[in-house]
Formats: C-alpha cells, sequence, structure tokens
C-alpha cells in the first residue's frame, strides 16, 4: 500500500512541479497538494496521510481567521508565516493564534516535516518547541529530490521510532 | 411663428442634419458590428435587445434637438444676442451629439456577453420558478454566447451563470436528476470551442463546476445528469491534456478527483503530446486511487489498465514506469493481473475505445511472452 503524503505548498503544482516527478515515477506515494492553509486544513480533517510537508509561506485560502491573520501581517506571506501559525495551532494550541478543533488522532509532530525558504536559524526554535524535526531550506539549486528525500526521511524515522518501542 | 430661413440657410441645415443623421445611424452600428461577433449579436436580439427602438430614439432626438437648434438659434440670431443664447446654442449641439450616441452606447453595454450571460442566467431561474422547467431557447442562447465570446472573464461571466442555474436546479425539491444536459453540454461548448477555447483558469472553474453536479445528482432518481457530467469531465480532460499550461493541467487533475475516465482521459493526451509529468501524475492518481479503493479486481481497474497499456506501447522510459507499477503491483489484482488486462480490453472494446483495447492486447502480449 502506498503512503499517503500531502505537501502544503502553493507553488507545488507550478515553479516547483518537476520536484513531484521523482514521486510519481517512484509510484509509492499517494501525493496530494494543498496550496493554502484552508485547503491544508480540509485535508488534514478528512484524510490521513502518512508524511505531511508544510512550507511556512503558505496563503490563508477561504478561512476567514487566516485572511484575518495575513491581512494583519500586511498580506505578506513572509510576515504571516502561515505555516508556522498552523502548526502551531496543530502542536501547541495554548499559544496559537487561530484555535482549532481537536485535530484527528493521528496528527502527530513525528509526520510532519517542513520545505521552506527561511534559513534554519529563523525557524529552528519554533520548530524545536513544535517537536518538528525533519527540515530543508529551499534554495535555486534545490535537487530534483529534494522532496522525495524528506518524505523518506520521515518514514524511515517513523519506522525506527516503530522498532524502538518494540 | 416658425424662423424664415434664406435658401442658404435651409440648404446648410438640410446637408447638416443628413450628414448627422448618416452619422447617428451608420457609424454607430458599424462599430457594434466589428466589436460583436454576429452569433452573440443575434444572441442579443432573441434575448430582447432591440436596436431598432434605439434607432428610433437616436434619429428622432437628434431631429428634435436639430429643431430646436433652428428654431431658437436662428430665430433668436435675428432677435436675440447675447452669452444665454450662446449657451443654449451649444447646449443643443451638445445634446445632439450625446443623444446619438447614447442609445449606442447602451445597446453596446446590453449586448455585452457578460451582461447577456446574467440578463439570460435571471431569465432561466425566474422561468424555472414558473414553470419547473428550463427554457430550451434560453440554454441555447446560452451556449451560443459561451461558445463565440473570449477566453477569460466573459467565459468566467457565462460559467458563474451555468452554476447559478445548476445550484437553483439540483436545490429545488422536484429535481429528478436529468434537467441539467443541455447546461452540461453548454458548460462543455464554452470550453472546448474550437475557435475560442476556454482559458486556464476557466477550465479549472468549468471541471469544479461539472465535478460538483456530479456530485449533487449523485443521489437523484436519474442517472442521466451524473453520467453526462461525467463524460464532460472525461472529454475536458482529453482536451486539456495537450493545451493547458503544466500547472493548469494539474490543478485540473487534483479537481478530477476521483474520476477516473476524466484522469484517463487527460493523461492520455498528456502522453500523446509526451507531456510526460502530467502523464505520469494521472497515471500515479489511478494507481492511488484504486489501491486505496481496493479496485485491483476484474471490471474496476479497466481506467488504470488502460493508460498503463499507453505507458506500455510507448516504449522507453514511459514503458519501463509501467513495468515498475506491473512488476510490483500485479500480484495485488484479483483473479489476477491477466484476466483484469483481458477484462480492460473487452470493457474498451465495448466503448468503442479500440486504440486502448489494442493496446492492451499489446501490453498482454508482451507480458505473456516475457514470461515465456
Amino acid at each position: 500500500m502506498r503512503h499517503r503524503v500531502l505537501w502544503m505548498e502553493d507553488e507545488a503544482l507550478s515553479d516547483l512541479a518537476t520536484l513531484t516527478a521523482p514521486i510519481y515515477s517512484s509510484g509509492q506515494y499517494d501525493l496530494s497538494v494543498a496550496r493554502d492553509v484552508t485547503e491544508g486544513i480540509r485535508c488534514l480533517w478528512t484524510y490521513e496521510y502518512s508524511v505531511v510537508i508544510v512550507d511556512i509561506r503558505l496563503p490563508p485560502g477561504s478561512g476567514q481567521p487566516w485572511i484575518d491573520l495575513w491581512l494583519a501581517s500586511g498580506a505578506s506571506k513572509p510576515a504571516s508565516r502561515l505555516g508556522l501559525r498552523l502548526l502551531e495551532s496543530l502542536f501547541d494550541p495554548a499559544s496559537a493564534a487561530v484555535k482549532l478543533p481537536p485535530p484527528p488522532l493521528w496528527i502527530d509532530p513525528a509526520r510532519f516535516a517542513v520545505f521552506t525558504v527561511e534559513g534554519e536559524s529563523e525557524v529552528a526554535d519554533q520548530l524545536c518547541r513544535l517537536r518538528i524535526e525533519p527540515y530543508r531550506q529551499k534554495s535555486a539549486r534545490l535537487p530534483f529530490t529534494a522532496v522525495i528525500d524528506m518524505i523518506e526521511q520521515v518514514i524511515s524515522r517513523q519506522r525506527d521510532s516503530v522498532l524502538r518501542e518494540l | 411663428m416658425p424662423p424664415h430661413l434664406t435658401e442658404t440657410w435651409s440648404t446648410t441645415y438640410v446637408q447638416t442634419l443628413i450628414a448627422l443623421l448618416v452619422f447617428a445611424l451608420g457609424m454607430p452600428p458599424l462599430i457594434y458590428q466589428l466589436s460583436l461577433p454576429r452569433e452573440i449579436g443575434r444572441v442579443a436580439q432573441r434575448q430582447g435587445v432591440r436596436a431598432w427602438r434605439y434607432v428610433v430614439f437616436a434619429v428622432s432626438a437628434s431631429a428634435l434637438a436639430s429643431l430646436a437648434f433652428i428654431w431658437f438659434l436662428h430665430f433668436s440670431h435675428r432677435c436675440f444676442y447675447g452669452r444665454f443664447w450662446d449657451f443654449v446654442g451649444a447646449a443643443l449641439v451638445t445634446a445632439v451629439v450625446i443623444l446619438v450616441g447614447f442609445p449606442w452606447v447602451r445597446i453596446m453595454l446590453l449586448s455585452s456577453p457578460e451582461a447577456l450571460a446574467g440578463r439570460i442566467g435571471r431569465n432561466s431561474i425566474r422561468g424555472f420558478a414558473r414553470t419547473g422547467g428550463l427554457v430550451e431557447r434560453s440554454l441555447g442562447d446560452l451556449a451560443v454566447l459561451g461558445a463565440w465570446c473570449t477566453a477569460g472573464d466573459e467565459k468566467g461571466r457565462v460559467l458563474a451563470t451555468y452554476t447559478e442555474i445548476a445550484r437553483v436546479v439540483q436545490s429545488a425539491k422536484g429535481y429528478r436528476g436529468a434537467e441539467l444536459v443541455d447546461v452540461i453540454r453548454g458548460i462543455e461548448t464554452t470550453l472546448t470551442s474550437k475557435d475560442h477555447p476556454g482559458a486556464d483558469s476557466n477550465l479549472i472553474t468549468g471541471c469544479d463546476i461539472l465535478s460538483s453536479i456530479r456530485q449533487r445528482a449523485a443521489n437523484a432518481e436519474s442517472d442521466r445528469d451524473s453520467v453526462e457530467a461525467g463524460r464532460a469531465i472525461g472529454r475536458l480532460g482529453s482536451f486539456a491534456g495537450s493545451i493547458l499550461a503544466e500547472s493548469t493541467a494539474f490543478a485540473l487533475l487534483q479537481a478530477m478527483g476521483t474520476d477516473r475516465r476524466a484522469i484517463m482521459g487527460l493523461g492520455l493526451s498528456a502522453l500523446a503530446t509526451d507531456r510526460f509529468l502530467v502523464a505520469l501524475a494521472a497515471l500515479n492518481q489511478l494507481e492511488s486511487l484504486e489501491e486505496r479503493e481496493a479496485n485491483l479486481v476484474a471490471g474496476k481497474s479497466s481506467e488504470l489498465l488502460g493508460l498503463l497499456a499507453y505507458f506500455w506501447t510507448k516504449g522507453g522510459s514511459s514503458r519501463l514506469r509501467a513495468e515498475a507499477y506491473i512488476g510490483a503491483a500485479a500480484g495485488s489484482f484479483t483473479p489476477s493481473f491477466e484476466e483484469c488486462v483481458l477484462f480492460a480490453q473487452r470493457y474498451h472494446y465495448q466503448i468503442a475505445e479500440y486504440g486502448t483495447s489494442d493496446r492492451l492486447g499489446e501490453m498482454l502480449a508482451d507480458i505473456r511472452q516475457q514470461k515465456k
């Protein structure tokens, strides 16, 4: 059975579409793309994913609280960092700007990874607090396997964790 | 008491009036005809935009203003001087120009595809509320409008009208599931018109509308709308796979959701034009879908196997990808991979997709050969 993967990235179907090719070629993953926070939340609440890759600079989509947050930051993706706000809503609801209903049980930081343009030093503290480890920075010379590498990294960490528990 | 006019003045006025009439009646229709396709002009006429009313108005108004001009100013020329009469003269000349131009501007606005779509939508919904049925002529006009208007905003307005009509019809209590066939065909015509195909954004919107019509029709008494919407999405996929920007093809693929025929259609047309990433995404979507829904059985995986056969017979790397999938998943098919391929071959033959059926045959022969 192939692993279900959600990639929250507004450019996944345009500028970064070539990064999906190795995923499709492998025939091992069922990839879905959410191009904004609202669509991402809808996916998370509808299906169970083995891996969720989140971009920090996501657009808000049609959800009003996310639009408000985005407008409050001057309608700027880099300033509003809605991807990070979403992760806070999922894993640190007490300090989150947007309160979500209780997330589905499968949602766990071990299934999440961050793929973003922000440097590691800019988000390391927050990601550490949220217990999200796999991180990769987008850059101009990105290898075409960047996303599938992250997916495999998350899956292998999950596998290792299960083996340790056994 | 009418003013006394000399022969010279009379001739001048008559010449000016004739020139004005020729301009009022000739120029605007020329601009109108050049700016609107004839088909849309006919739709405007059928929808009650009566140009002759405005022509009568333009001619009468300009004639009246001209008479007033002659009457007051020529007369006043002898009796009155001063700024007031200069102002009256200027106002009358300006009024003539406005009165001649206004009706044509009004006609242009009423005949714009956006305005016509809105008018047809309102009439259709009103008619549906009154009679419980959609007026065939109005839907025909909307289809013509959709086919001839330009891609982007104009087609977007036509699609919005279709959305509204579908929403009203499907939320009515008496909806039976077969009332929207003309609406579905109209949406398809709007998007796949040979001379004016829809823009990428229009195609995505159209796919969303058809999907939602299909979803809402799923539990209706008749499956006609649902089947017709499915077919339209499939044809849209075939149409889109070869012409769309890659990003739009991906977005369309997402919008197709679980519509296997549409995904296969998009994958086939992308593969035929060597747009391998799109074709691969379509194949991957079908593979995931059938695995997820445990459909790797004879009769439920015909679209997946059909697309896979095209990958196989394309040769080279495409064939490698097909071989990789079959190598990994052949054991999961029930009763067996070969049985499923045979079933798919018969299925595509029965629905006259001989190309797909033949490729399935070729793939099966190759696999049997490899086994030997």
